[in-house]
């Protein structure tokens, strides 16, 4: 459902091979391909790290040959531009398509009608529901370009747009109600108008829903059209088709297939459900139990009542089986069942789509662990056979080839060009590790690429960094438990200990922190707001100028991922261990030779198992450490016992960093002290900071610090996204190229 | 499974690749692709361009550029998928399974 896109231009040149040709056009027009390349917008159809997969996905499926489509909506607004105001995060509207889009290519003649059991009408000028009244919308599918890397195979992305039937109604506007008969225009565009509205009102989440069930009725009757002028036989489906629900945003795809096979083909339940269930795969991207969708069953009564009843008829059969395998289990039956019997009754739209699946993964292998061992332990009881790990990865070709031409060029020379297709060829550089020439040429690529990205802040911002400090970054969605928070504390402890001690000996260090937050989401707009808040005091503070700084990127998207990535030294994975799904920009950094200090979370495990614990800087409590002192944790031991951290919390307490607004930051402090620490920061601290001590120790022994980046570099070729599309295309999809001649 | 091997292509190697019946004439004369979408699609000499005008003229002559080449791959699909409406190229018999990505 969402594709985090990022600018098209220069990925597309590389992956056509054409830019020798493009460069005899700009020469000989005298432009600038960059400048040219910043007129294109970011295109941020998603919110973070799940959209990015699947853009790199659909990288690798075209570079891989294999037959595919990426299904999504096409959101006027992608996610907000970010702004900070005196510490603040301001969110302002992201209009991406503001200006004609020149990749992509309407199909008004493939439209799809997406029938709604409920209208939305205008009644003495106030928005009414008027409930079984059915209303139709329309989506139109703007198709583009997926160029697979050579420019053989060129897959589709496929984004749906509403509208209205009708552009105006005649007779309100014969009538004089002009903004009446436009209205149900109005309505029914602003379905697709915005990525993710706000779910924190009642309206938003109806929105929300619908835009659910709008992407699955479009691409569920895309994909049976092609499938049928095929000349398909419905039986064929699974042999033919495969469709893999990112996350359980399109989980009602269970239901409208079944619809489909029921009403339209007129198949019976279970031949309808064996072909279903054989053609779904599900994917799983969150530990986090409020992060797993559930939705009113009175959304589905006035919305889509017959999916209503066909998910109700799939409910019943289910806990017959259930009951069948468990006898007199009632708690299991109650707590495995599709509807959440709650005060309000709810769809949970997890259980549907492990249910309506044969394949149900996590995205790393401790997450995979602990989807069936904790999170959906019932089913994986049930289903062992359908649960599975597939580790993300990303894209060599934009973030190692394009984002980084210095070390690129570097690995190229080394071991040939073969690794931009093959990332397991990195493997090759692990000798060069040891080879001083080759080291040498190593650091003058990670410097080059520190000054581009200075260069670049200075003219973007007007900041200045110092290249010869340790670029240190933390960059990724503001969450609690990717623990920001913790960097920050860390950073105050630091700054206390320089300004006490001038003479301490510690390199210098920039912290880069990047990140947006969800606009309902106060405590992570708060931490956005220490963090600015401290960068300006240390700023201020002469006592440790040159030595330590702090910097809060504003407007996080994919187009500054690539340019700090290549600059960094320091890759920071600190999440609260247990609750990091995969991560993927842990992958990026390995791949660009920064150096990851992290917990034993998500992939970073699977990195650092890849490269030798020894090259990477773990600390902290394991997940199962986490649960087992969840009982007994206690945040005030850390701060009684603790002198640095308690100073450090005292100057958020008292106002060090918010002379201008006292109190702002007690919320912070409840979290912390008084609401139990529930994601652990105290308890990490200390172990944090020694890490970070090991950290500066190692910088200052360049030679040794390439040495471990290489070998990071040498062993970061699992983590390529071909490697995960060749597992899902083996193990759960079985599909084969499908070469262009 | 890895991605098929790739080489380095002369320009007419390349053009070969992306012209599949039509000429792309793509960078080096005055009617090329660049240019006329400059031309033609923004109505603009190309001196008193704007940024955007040459980001759109650009991208939209790489969009030209492998028009074709994304027509194929849809007709490759349909072809080893079973029947198709252009039923035209013998169908080789490699499974082609269709995947979906939402």
């Amino acid at each position: 459902m969402e594709f985090l896109l990022g600018r098209s231009l220069t990925n597309n040149l590389t992956n056509l091979l054409v830019e020798p040709i493009v460069q005899d056009i700009i020469q000989r027009e005298g432009l600038d391909l960059l400048q040219l390349a910043q007129e294109e917008p970011d295109a941020g159809l998603g919110n973070g790290g799940l959209g990015r997969l699947a853009a790199c996905f659909i990288d690798s499926l075209a570079t891989m040959q294999i037959p595919a489509i990426g299904y999504g909506l096409r959101y006027h607004y992608g996610i907000f531009r970010q702004q900070i105001q005196n510490g603040h995060q301001i969110e302002h509207p992201d209009l991406w398509l503001r200006h004609p889009d020149p990749w992509e290519v309407a199909r008004p003649e493939e439209i799809v009608p997406v029938k709604f059991n409920a209208s939305i009408r205008l009644e003495n000028g106030v928005e009414r529901v008027f409930d079984n009244q059915p209303a139709i919308l329309l989506g139109t599918p703007y198709d583009r370009p997926v160029i697979g890397y050579g420019g053989k195979t060129i897959n589709t992305l496929r984004l749906w747009e509403a509208s209205a039937p009708e552009a105006f109604d005649f007779d309100e506007f014969s009538s004089g109600d002009f903004v009446g008969a436009v209205h149900q225009k109005i309505v029914a565009e602003s379905l697709t108008r915005v990525l993710y509205p706000d779910d924190s009102t009642e309206r938003g989440r109806s929105l929300r829903f619908a835009q659910e069930y709008f992407l699955v009725v479009c691409l569920l009757a895309d994909i049976m059209a092609r499938f049928r002028r095929r000349g398909n036989e419905w039986q064929d489906l699974p042999e033919k088709v495969a469709i893999q629900l990112n996350d359980t945003h399109p989980a009602m795809a269970v239901a409208e297939l079944m619809r489909i096979l029921l009403d339209q083909a007129g198949l019976g339940w279970e031949e309808a459900w064996d072909l279903t269930t054989r053609t779904l795969a599900y994917t799983n991207h969150t530990l986090l139990p409020e992060a797993l969708e559930k939705w009113p069953v009175r959304l589905f009564e006035l919305m889509v009542p017959r999916h209503l009843e066909i998910i109700y008829e799939i409910n019943r059969r289910f806990l017959h089986a259930v009951q069948t395998s468990f006898p007199s289990d009632d708690a299991r039956t109650a707590r495995m069942s599709l509807i959440e019997e709650t005060p309000v009754k709810q769809v949970r739209m997890a259980h549907l789509a492990i249910v309506g699946s044969h394949s149900t993964n996590g995205v790393a292998a401790i997450h995979s662990e602990l989807l069936r061992t904790t999170v959906v332990k019932d089913f994986a009881d049930m289903f062992p056979e359908r649960f599975n790990n597939k580790t993300n990865g990303v894209t060599p070709r934009r973030w190692l080839l394009l984002a980084n031409p210095d070390l690129s060029h570097l690995i190229t020379e080394a071991i040939g060009e073969g690794w931009v297709i093959d990332l397991a060829k990195l493997q090759q550089l692990v000798p060069f590790a040891d080879d001083p020439a080759f080291l040498s040429a190593f650091r003058q690529a990670k410097r080059a690429a520190k000054l581009r990205f200075a260069d670049w802040l200075h003219r973007w911002s007007g900041q200045e960094v110092d290249p010869d400090s340790i670029f240190d970054c933390q960059i990724k969605r503001i969450h609690e438990y990717k623990r920001q928070l913790l960097n920050i504390l860390h950073i105050i402890v630091l700054y206390n200990q320089l300004r006490y001690d001038p003479h301490l000996e510690e390199p210098p260090r920039t912290f880069f922190f990047a990140g947006k937050a969800a606009p309902a989401y106060y405590l992570a707009k708060l931490i956005i707001k220490l963090i600015n808040d401290v960068a300006a005091i240390i700023d201020a503070d002469p006592a440790v100028s040159g030595r330590l700084k702090v910097l809060f990127l504003p407007e996080y998207n994919v187009s500054l991922a690539e340019r700090l990535i290549p600059a960094s030294d320091v890759s920071e994975q600190i999440s609260t261990a247990g609750y990091e799904a995969s991560g993927t920009s842990n992958m990026k950094f390995m791949m660009n030779g920064a150096l990851t200090i992290g917990t034993r979370d998500g992939a970073t495990i699977e990195m650092a198992k890849e490269a030798g614990e020894e090259n990477f800087f773990l600390f902290g409590l394991t997940a199962e450490e986490v649960l087992a002192s969840r009982g007994w944790y206690n945040p005030h031991w850390h701060y009684e016992h603790e002198p640095n951290l308690r100073y450090a919390l005292d100057m958020i307490r008292d106002n060090a960093f918010s002379h201008a607004e006292h109190g702002v930051f007690a919320p912070i402090w409840d979290v912390l002290i008084t609401h139990g620490d529930h994601y652990m920061h105290l308890a990490d601290l200390s172990s944090y900071a020694r890490t970070q001590e090991k950290v500066g120790e190692l910088y200052v022994q360049p030679e040794d610090w390439a040495r471990k980046a290489i070998l990071n570099v040498g062993h970061s070729g699992k983590f390529s996204s071909d490697r995960t599309i060749a597992e899902y295309a083996a193990d759960i999809w079985r599909v084969k190229p499908c070469p262009v001649r | 499974m890895n991605a098929p091997p790739t080489k380095t292509l002369s320009v007419k190697d390349l053009l070969k690749q992306y012209e599949q019946g039509l000429d792309v004439t793509f960078p080096t004369n005055p009617h090329a692709a660049y240019e006329r979408r400059l031309i033609f699609d923004h109505m603009v000499e190309p001196p008193a361009s704007t940024l955007r005008q040459r980001f759109e003229a650009l991208a939209s002559a790489l969009r030209d550029l492998l028009a074709q080449r994304w027509l194929l791959t849809s007709t490759t699909y349909d072809l080893r998928s079973g029947k198709s409406e252009a039923s035209v190229l013998p169908v080789d018999g490699v499974p082609a399974r269709t995947v979906a990505h939402q």
